[in-house]
């Protein structure tokens, strides 16, 4: 064996004169005293990392299993509410995940070959893919509020039905179960396609997500098929909401409707109503994601400062700083709601001062410190590119799952 | 011995770096790094050549066009819907293959993954089992004991 070659003619060092570096060797200052060996180490902190992103895999799964349950037995439902997704802003934010998710890779790749100076700007590239898709993931949900598809009982169907003209002096549970009751007797010749000026507040339910502008004023009865449903395509037993069972007549609808959205056997205007169950699904995944990203990208700002020398640390102190304040500051921006302005600003001020400061007191001679990360020790880079890459892994599903669903129902 | 990948050896020792290491004592320098005097026990990991690092991410984005593109076609809802997840688990092999370098690591790691999603798959199938047992309204008929 080669490494017999290697390591007998150097077996005690004590005995043989002064250390020739083996010793050195042998205890790396990165090996932890409990481990035999670097690879060891190496391959306990990955083993580590894998059982731990599968416990994530887990904790996702019974969101998806949440999902699962709720399309498979409301498939209709998901079709009506997922085109208040944009489908392209969906797929803008998976590239920029993806993107984030290569420059990851590659500052393992660098991590590993000494690359400090690349291995720095790629992991700061990584966040700057990290925090773009943050501000993506904001003005989708800012758009989902200004059409009251809140979260909770934000969403349009949970609104106060003390003020609606329908349901005088009804609490929000007893509104919500008169309008249950409407719904429960349901007849398509009785359902107003265009909501009546005098209900305002109910808008939305008529609200067309296909519309481009205008959302709340202008009210398109864009599902015009529904009022098309003859009596007998109508079940029975109208409470039954499942789209099991299309009949027939349910093939001759409308050209009009975009992307294939159908409602065969259902009382269409019960999806409507529905509609903020899938929200609560899709705020659940895409929040929990979205909160995996934040945890990402403060463990690369971690990695960025331990792989940085002296000299690159001296303007990142400030970054979280400054990108939080930013980040307020773009949500004020888009939603105009002045909280946020007045938590961007001191930061970002806060931030620039601390910028100022640290370039003014930085040490501009003496020894200048180099980064943890070398071939020999990378570890950290690697897993918390683990962590990012799961990220990514979860996004590419929650894409299709949320933002891509079409077809017809039943077929 | 334990081979060491070529373009690791050969990126390791073309690299600036590579002769200055930052920790002193453990070099390659020293011949015990990396490269024919391999010590066991030493740390030896795969590098990912950039080429597939690029190729990946450009199959991953030209899948995102795919999945988005196929949502003109109406195959059908549940056709559809099976297309559009196996685009995603074609991607998510590529991502945990290559970027995750399962590819190249211990295959223990593969075999974690794998059962956690064979765990998954059944918790979520017989849940839907579970919820399309059941009446969809309740009914004389079909509440009465047999």
């Amino acid at each position: 064996m080669n490494h017999a070659s290697v390591d007998s003619p150097v077996p005690e060092p004590a005995l043989y004169g002064p250390d020739t570096g083996h010793e050195d060797h042998a205890h790396s200052p990165h090996l932890a005293h409990h481990f035999d060996t670097m690879e060891q180490q190496y391959d306990s902190g990955k083993l580590g990392m894998w059982v731990f992103l599968a416990t994530e895999l887990l904790m996702f799964g019974g969101l998806f299993c949440a999902y699962s349950v709720y399309r498979a037995n409301h498939p209709e439902v998901f079709l009506y509410a997922h085109s208040y997704l944009s489908t392209m802003w969906g797929a803008i934010n998976t590239t920029v995940l993806l993107a984030s998710s290569l420059t990851m890779a590659w500052a393992v790749r660098c991590s590993q070959l000494n690359q400090q100076k690349a291995l720095v700007a790629l992991l700061l590239a990584t966040l700057v893919g990290g925090a773009g898709f943050m501000c993506i993931k904001a003005l989708e949900y800012n758009h989902k509020f200004e059409i009251d598809l809140g979260p909770g009982r934000y969403n349009q169907y949970n609104v106060d039905y003390k003020g609606n003209e329908e349901f005088p002096g009804m609490t929000n549970s007893e509104g919500m179960k008169a309008l249950l009751e409407q719904e429960k007797a349901f007849a398509p010749h009785q359902l107003p396609i265009v909501a009546p000026a005098s209900q305002p507040s109910r808008a939305g339910l008529y609200f067309d997500p296909n519309s481009t502008g205008a959302d709340k004023a202008l009210i398109t009865p864009r599902y015009s098929a529904d009022a098309a449903l003859s009596e007998s395509q109508i079940p029975q037993t109208s409470d039954h909401i499942g789209a099991k069972k299309p009949g027939p007549e349910s093939e001759s609808v409308d050209e009009e409707h975009d992307k294939g959205i159908q409602f065969v056997d259902m009382n269409s205007n019960l999806s409507r109503q529905r509609v903020n169950t899938f929200f609560g699904i899709y705020y659940c995944m895409t929040g929990l994601h979205g909160i995996h990203v934040i945890v990402g990208m403060s463990l690369i700002f971690w990695i960025m400062w331990r792989a940085a020398t002296s000299a690159q640390r001296v303007w990142m102190p400030p970054l979280p700083v400054l990108a939080v304040g930013g980040y307020m500051i773009f949500i004020w921006a888009i939603s105009h709601v002045t909280g946020f302005l007045y938590v961007g600003i001191p930061l970002l001020i806060v931030g620039l001062l601390w910028m100022v400061l640290r370039f003014v007191t930085a040490k501009r001679s003496g020894p200048v410190t180099e980064g943890e990360f070398s071939d020999a020790y990378f570890v950290p880079v690697d897993l918390v590119g683990l962590y990012w890459h799961l990220v990514d892994l979860i996004w590419i599903f929650l894409f299709p799952l949320l933002y891509l669903i079409h077809g017809k129902v039943g077929s | 011995m334990p081979s060491t990948p070529s373009i690791y050896r050969e990126q390791i020792e073309g690299s600036p770096a590579a002769t200055e290491p930052a920790h002193a004592g453990h070099g390659h320098d020293d011949g015990h790094g990396h490269g024919p005097g391999h010590v066991p026990g030493d740390l030896h990991a795969h590098v990912v050549a950039p080429y597939i690092l690029i190729a990946v991410f450009a199959a991953l984005v030209a899948l995102t066009g795919l999945t988005v593109g196929v949502t003109y076609f109406d195959f059908g809802y549940n056709i559809n819907l099976i297309v559009a997840l196996s685009i995603a688990v074609v991607k998510s092999v590529l991502v945990v293959l290559f970027f995750m370098h399962l590819k190249w690591d211990s295959p223990f790691y593969s075999f974690i993954v794998t059962l956690c999603l064979v765990f998954i798959g059944i918790f979520i199938i017989f849940t839907i089992l579970d919820t399309g047992a059941y009446a969809p309204i309740l009914t004389p008929t079909n509440v009465q004991p047999g």
